[in-house]
């Protein structure tokens, strides 16, 4: 049970104002931080939080909390529209990454970034070679001092091997190490055991525990609420571009962190816009799909059913394992094992063409990479999918006068704000892109349609524009697989549902009526996993 | 054939690889330094044309050999700067910038050409400077050694102790090391603090010096007289050499060496009557061969990940 | 829809304003060395630019000399749209020159099989010849810069042998084929010149390869492909295939380019090394964006400009290669991107067309 009535501990910065903490005990304060991007996006709103000496502090959020931005003004790459940073007392503003380099912050990055080529000692030392004399370079100094911090800190690694020979746990030490050769006293870890294994996350926290002995101050960025619970000492919390407090790790739950990380806010529902379709035949079925990419298994015995008549939502926290598994159903990637059907096909072998002409559709995440060719008019980005249908060109020749005016038809009913057809697309704004991709997707007419993140970074409006057009899809009998980070999105939209965590399916709910967003939270977050059984009705209901 | 064997293992002939190999091995550094950086220069052809042509009219103007190789080094740089700017300031992909280059060096040489001697095939007219042929005392007593360190041009010591630098400057400097990861990574070279545009600067001047230097060769000693497209090809056998060593100069500098073996077997080969145009190719397919078994290599290591 | 405002920062716009200043900045600095060079230079400058049109017989040379560009043009542009540099064209040249000449040396059919043979077998090899680099680069990666280069000098060695071994004209001085026979050679069609049918010929690959791109779902799918392959693939197109298949038609203009040149302008094959005509294709299509009109257009114009050069320095002391200054600097400004964007920036910023 969640204990709504417990009030959030004060942050640390009311306490020491109210004589409570020392402030010099704090290494690094933000005030009041905000951060307005030039078009128009609230990133951060008014964050205050600070970071003590000695301490692990995890930062949790989901996506588009505004955790990255925040780090991203820590470490120098971004600078805050409004509020100051105080770091060991003094203010600060870090123009660039090697200001706040030069003043104790390190960051290490979720791609790392390692030159294959090159040693442990070499990747750490680069850009701050150790020299004999002013011009050359001392090697065995590199090497020496390399080792040194190695074993001050307990990495177990050898610091003349190539960064190609060694696994991605102990690249990850290389980029540690790369901060403490720069006598970083803050480092700042983004997703960092998104690439791990389970052993190599165990031996990443007993070395998080020790630079916590040695003094220093560790920012943990994740949305896995177990391993946060595990290791810090504080949690902040981000919401929504603010911070929803910062806690003691020992005074929270792990229902109650949940509950401030979803939020209890009321989400519209499209009910009323439903209709229900008559016949619910499976449109797409995937049975025990798996993926493995290097050894690691990225996707794990999915099995899931779209039927006709119904939205089926993927939710989770993004890197989770969903757009591997779409682009496995797009035909985008190989999956190692399982089966995909469609419409009663087996497509699991067929190219991408065949499968969209078996009745499949695609909105991809990444509309610019590869929604859309932004060279590329808006006429000609609308009809990639379908331009060799008879209605459409002829056998050899394009009919341009065809394409036009399907274009301006389509621009007319998605009101899509363009000059012309002949525009380059890249000239729209997000929304009017993603309504070209969706109009698109849409016009072909497709059994099943497969949706990433579609509203991901478009105005409201054109946000809206799309759901609806996505109900009307369902409506006419369509089956769609919408995968969102957004949970308002996600269960408004959807009529049933599963959670992905870490490759798996975490959970499935056959309705999305009386679910609660913090309940949605705990499956996301890692907290909670279903039984297989439950999980079975994925593709079995 | 007893007789192509003694020719090819006698002094002359050693002394003759040496010879060939200078200002392939420049053309080969050239390219090397340029590329290592991250900055492909295809335009080596064109600087080494460009410098050979002012080596010429630089020591005819001052009637010093010495002011020619310097004026011979400037216009090399002066190449290598529009390179540079055309690049970073301009936005333009540097292999359209080099083709652009080598297209107007081969037309521009034989403009300033015929402007200074009123022909457009030769320099002969004019009365250039060249560099002295070195000989080295005590060298010059040691066999083998002395067809190799002895009676050399000026600009073959030159050039030893340029390919000494230049690997001092590439595996014991910082600037080196930095370089290579401009070149191999850019992304993990600018997050490591690396200005990677000012190293990039650096390596380009470098790979000018390095072609002017080859060019001012053929016109101060190889020959004492500029033809018209004299280079003939030697900066393409650099960047053949380049692409084969890729990232190790030691690799590059074998590799440059095996091709002016084969140049200088052509020469006695074409003493009996044997194709030298098919001998000619043999670099080539080896490159060729090269990358692909490379491609290919690293094709089936990926799909086993 | 929304009014289309016209700017000077528009697209088209821009790209028309772009070239019309490179080109003056060009003609201003070629100016400047005329000045320093000649004693007439305001003469030599008006001949420069005006040669070509005083006389039939020279503005005739123009469409002679720009027909071996237009092929290569149109080759190399093929190639470019996909991305990468493949400079393969130039040692095609070679090797499908000598290819035609082979056939255009041995008594065989009339007037009219025995061009269209010596041209369409070279630009068959050839374009199987360019598939090379393709595959290897489609399947493998190998880096096309390095291969296609190779593969130039392995051709010209490998016809340079043939020719000497093969095909070695017994009463000729230096190293070249035989003469071409009669019945291979290219018609006149313009009286008072020696323009042949090549120009035509040019004009209608210009074309044909134009409407392809524009308006065949085979060009549509080699546009997009070239502008985002990612993309291509997630629409459903076969990257690969199309790719290969632009290698191969890339070759294949190659081939026809060589023999047409060979045929109309030579009366044997005596090129000893490569042409250069690969590379000032690479130029052209440089210069034109990879567009076929613009191909045909920059062609002409480099050619007229050539020509023009060349009249001048019949009757000043300025040699014709003074040209080399006009081109070289047109391709490095035209092909900038950075050329003039902070000035469009801002335009379209103050214009409010530019979207943040």
């Amino acid at each position: 049970m969640i204990n709504h009535t417990q009030k959030p501990i004060q942050t640390q910065l009311e306490l020491s104002v109210k004589g409570g903490i020392p402030l010099e005990d704090s290494i690094l304060r933000l005030e009041n931080i905000t951060k307005v991007y030039s078009n128009g996006v609230v990133a951060n709103k008014d964050i205050s939080v600070d970071f003590r000496k000695g301490e692990i502090h995890s930062i949790v959020g989901e996506n588009g909390a505004g955790k990255s931005t925040l780090m991203k003004i820590l470490f120098g790459i971004e600078q805050p529209s409004a509020g100051k940073l105080y770091y060991r007392g003094e203010e600060r503003a870090f123009h660039n990454s090697l200001e706040a380099i030069d003043a104790g912050i390190g960051m290490v990055h979720q791609h790392f970034m390692l030159i294959p080529s090159f040693t442990v000692a070499q990747s750490i030392v680069l850009g701050m070679e150790p020299r004999k004399g002013k011009l050359f370079l001392n090697k065995k100094a590199a090497v020496e001092k390399t080792r040194t911090i190695a074993e001050k800190y307990n990495f177990d690694i050898d610091v003349t091997k190539k960064i190609s020979e060694l696994s991605v746990g102990a690249k990850q030490k290389v980029e540690i190490l790369k901060t403490l050769y720069r006598n970083a006293e803050v480092i700042i870890l983004d997703e960092p055991t998104s690439v791990l294994t389970p052993q190599e996350t165990e031996g990443l926290f007993e070395e998080l525990e020790k630079f916590r002995k040695l003094g220093h101050t560790i920012l943990f960025i994740s949305h896995k609420l177990g391993e946060v619970k595990q290791i810090s000492d504080r949690i902040t919390i981000m919401r929504n571009g603010e911070s929803c407090g910062t806690f003691e790790n020992a005074e929270i739950s792990m229902e109650e962190l949940t509950a401030r990380i979803i939020g209890r806010d009321l989400i519209s529902s499209y009910d009323e816009k439903k209709k229900p379709w008559p016949e619910p035949t499976h449109v797409l079925s995937v049975e025990g799909l798996s993926l493995s990419h290097k050894g690691q298994a990225v996707l794990s015995d999915i099995s899931l059913a779209v039927k006709r008549g119904e939205i089926f939502g993927i939710a989770g926290v993004q890197g989770n394992g969903q757009d591997e598994l779409i682009r496995a159903i797009a035909g985008l990637s190989e999956h190692t094992a399982g089966k995909i059907v469609l419409n009663g096909h087996d497509i699991s072998r067929m190219t991408i063409k065949k499968r969209r002409e078996t009745g499949l559709a695609y909105v991809p995440e990444d509309r610019m990479s590869d929604g859309t060719a932004g060279e590329a008019s808006l006429g000609d980005n609308i009809i990639s999918t379908y331009f060799d249908r008879p209605a459409l060109n002829g056998k050899l020749f394009m009919r341009g006068r065809k394409i036009n005016a399907e274009a301006r038809r389509l621009i007319q009913e998605y009101s899509i704000k363009a000059e012309s057809p002949a525009q380059k697309i890249q000239s729209l704004s997000g929304g009017n892109i993603q309504k070209v991709v969706v109009a698109r997707e849409q016009n072909t007419n497709p059994i099943c349609m497969l949706a990433e993140q579609p509203t991901h970074g478009i105005d409201i409006g054109s946000a809206e524009f799309i759901h609806l057009r996505l109900i009307e899809m369902r409506n006419e009998g369509a089956g769609l697989l919408l995968v969102s980070a957004d949970l308002d999105e996600v269960m408004s939209l959807s009529d049933r549902l599963i959670v992905m965590y870490d490759g798996k399916i975490a959970a499935y709910f056959p309705s999305t009526k009386e679910l609660s967003r913090s309940e949605l939270g705990y499956y996301m977050l890692g907290v909670k996993q279903q039984t297989p059984e439950e999980i079975g009705g994925a593709l079995h209901d | 054939m007893s007789e192509f064997f003694r020719v090819i293992f006698s002094e002359e002939f050693l002394s003759t690889v040496v010879r060939v190999l200078v200002p392939l091995l420049f053309a080969s550094m050239s390219a090397y330094i340029a590329s290592l950086a991250g900055m492909p220069n295809i335009a080596v052809e064109g600087i080494m044309l460009m410098s050979a042509l002012f080596a010429v009219l630089g020591s005819y103007w001052t009637q010093s050999a010495w002011l020619g190789l310097l004026i011979a080094i400037g216009a090399g740089l002066a190449m290598a700067v529009i390179l540079m700017l055309c690049t970073i300031k301009m936005g333009t992909n540097p292999i359209l910038v080099g083709i652009a280059l080598n297209t107007f060096s081969s037309s521009f040489t034989v403009f300033l050409l015929y402007l200074f001697t009123q022909n457009k095939g030769t320099s002969a007219s004019l009365p250039s400077v060249v560099l002295p042929i070195v000989h080295v005392p005590i060298i010059e007593k040691i066999p083998v050694l002395r067809a190799i360190f002895s009676g050399q041009y000026t600009i073959t010591y030159i050039c030893i102790l340029s390919m000494i630098l230049l690997a001092v400057l590439v595996y014991k400097t910082p600037l080196g090391m930095r370089m290579k990861a401009a070149g191999l990574d850019e992304r993990a070279a600018k997050t490591a603090g690396i200005n990677v545009n000012r190293v990039r600067i650096i390596a380009v001047l470098i790979s000018g010096l390095l072609a002017a230097l080859g060019g001012a060769y053929m016109t101060t000693g190889y020959l004492s007289i500029f033809t018209k497209n004299m280079i003939a090809g030697r900066g393409w056998i650099g960047i053949a050499a380049q692409a084969m060593g890729g990232t190790s100069m030691l690799g590059v500098a074998i590799t440059t060496f095996v091709f002016s073996l084969f140049q200088a077997i052509t020469n006695v080969f074409s003493l009996y009557d044997l194709p030298s145009e098919l001998i000619n190719i043999i670099p080539y397919i080896g490159v060729l061969l090269g990358i692909i078994l490379f491609s290919v290599s690293t094709y089936r290591r990926s799909k086993k990940g | 829809m929304t009014k289309r405002k016209f700017s000077l920062a528009g697209d088209t716009a821009f790209e028309t304003v772009k070239t019309i200043l490179a080109i003056l900045i060009a003609l201003a600095i070629t100016f400047c060395v005329l000045a320093l060079t000649c004693e007439d230079p305001v003469s030599s400058f008006i001949t420069m630019l005006t040669g070509p049109l005083t006389k039939m017989r020279y503005f005739g040379n123009v469409l002679e000399s720009m027909v071996p560009l237009v092929f290569s043009g149109l080759a190399c542009s093929l190639l470019f749209r996909t991305g990468l540099f493949n400079l393969g064209i130039e040692g095609i040249y070679y090797i499908g020159g000598v290819i035609c000449s082979y056939i255009a040396c041995q008594a065989f059919g009339n007037s009219f099989t025995h061009p269209l043979v010596a041209i369409l077998v070279p630009a068959l090899i050839s374009g199987l010849l360019m598939l090379i680099p393709g595959y290897l680069k489609a399947k493998f990666n190998a880096n096309e810069l390095v291969t296609s280069l190779m593969l130039n000098s392995i051709y010209l060695g490998v016809g340079l042998w043939f020719i000497k071994t093969y095909l070695r004209a017994t009463d000729y001085s230096s190293t070249a084929s035989p003469l071409f026979e009669k019945s291979a050679t290219l018609p006149y069609i313009i009286p008072g010149t020696r323009v042949t049918i090549g120009i035509v010929l040019a004009v209608v690959a210009v074309l044909l390869i134009y409407i392809m791109l524009f308006k065949t779902r085979l060009g549509y799918q080699i546009r997009m492909t070239g502008l985002n392959p990612k993309f291509a693939r997630y629409s459903g197109m076969n990257a690969m295939s199309l790719f290969l298949l632009v290698h191969f038609i890339s070759g294949f203009l190659g081939g026809v380019g060589t023999s047409v040149e060979l045929l109309s302008i030579y009366s044997r094959f005596s090129w000893v090394a490569l042409p250069g005509l690969g590379f000032n294709g690479a130029l052209m299509a440089m210069m034109a964006r990879n567009n076929p009109i613009g191909v045909l257009v920059v062609a002409f114009g480099i050619s007229y400009l050539q020509i023009g050069a060349e009249i001048m320095s019949r009757s000043t002391t300025v040699p014709v290669e003074v040209i080399s200054i006009v081109t070289a600097t047109l391709v490095l400004l035209i092909s900038a991107q950075y050329f003039l964007r902070g000035w469009r920036e801002k335009k379209l910023l103050k214009e409010g067309l530019l979207h943040v």
